[in-house]
């Protein structure tokens, strides 16, 4: 087994000789292991679609609510608003209602009428 | 979290009078009419509501209310949506049938939501057995019940 200094002082042409070798196995993994050091070491940015799942959870949170807010507000703006009057004049709002209540009474007289067919 | 999100815009969309008014007013041979409670404020005070006093059968309800909205259709196209959208607001919880009657073709239905003392919605929905013609009417305010009763007592005699 080489030493640090001996490996800093092998030549380019020793290094491609070594790495090209074959009959060395790699353990199962190592690469994966190199790669997270460097990264815990801050020097080379995290492997795309390994994100943290803590900021996962946080940015669906963050959507859902914001989504929720936007459909609340649109909700009671839309509930604040009602209809215009159909009558300006109380009067004419008055005889509509007369008429109406008239309607309400035939209508209940109507359904009374068959319980008294019944009686 | 999706499926309490979910309930609580539907909840929030749930129907009422004022949605079916407003997705029916606008149609073809489609009648509206909506009366509000500043507009109701304005017709207590009038002179010959003030002097009628009790001897109008309905002056104690129109002393309750805070709106009316009438729809009376004969757009056969709409009807069908129409009467779905009235069954699904009156088939919820809140809504007691007060009185059904199907008579000369015409299937008559009033309901009424609130407390035993007071009433906060009255609904009448006529439907005629062919589809060609609905007519509802949502009454809204703080009707009293024994208001309601005397109204349909009369209509007995």
């Amino acid at each position: 087994m080489k030493n640090r200094e001996e490996i800093e002082n092998l030549s380019f042409e020793a290094l491609e000789r070594i790495a090209s070798d074959e009959s060395v196995l790699v353990p199962e993994g190592l690469e994966r292991k190199i790669e997270d050091g460097i990264t815990a070491a801050g020097l080379i940015e995290p492997r795309k679609g390994r994100v943290p799942l803590r900021k996962v959870l946080y940015g669906s949170f963050a959507t859902l609510a914001a989504a929720a807010a936007a459909v609340s507000v649109a909700y009671y703006v839309d509930r604040g608003s009602q209809p215009a009057d159909t009558f300006s004049d109380p009067h004419q709002a008055y005889e509509e209602i007369q008429k109406t209540f008239d309607y309400i009474s035939s209508e209940m007289n109507r359904g009374t009428s068959v319980l008294k067919q019944i009686k | 979290m999706l499926a309490s999100i979910a309930l609580f815009s539907t909840g929030l969309f749930a129907v009422d009078a004022r949605d079916i008014y407003r997705k029916y007013a606008g149609k073809d041979d489609v009648d509206a009419v909506f009366i509000s409670s500043a507009m109701f404020r304005l017709i207590r005070a009038l002179p010959e509501v003030k002097s009628a006093g009790e001897n109008l059968d309905f002056t104690p309800l129109m002393r309750s209310l805070t709106g009316m909205y009438i729809l009376d259709s004969h757009n056969a196209d709409v009807n069908g949506n129409f009467r779905n959208d009235v069954e699904s607001f009156v088939g919820s919880d809140n809504f007691e049938l007060l009185m059904e009657a199907n008579d000369g073709g015409e299937k008559v239905r009033m309901f009424t939501s609130g407390s035993d003392e007071v009433i906060d919605k009255f609904i009448l929905f006529v439907t005629e057995n062919n589809s060609s013609g609905c007519t509802f009417i949502a009454l809204e305010g703080k009707m009293k019940r024994e208001d309601i009763e005397k109204v349909v007592a009369k209509s007995m005699k």
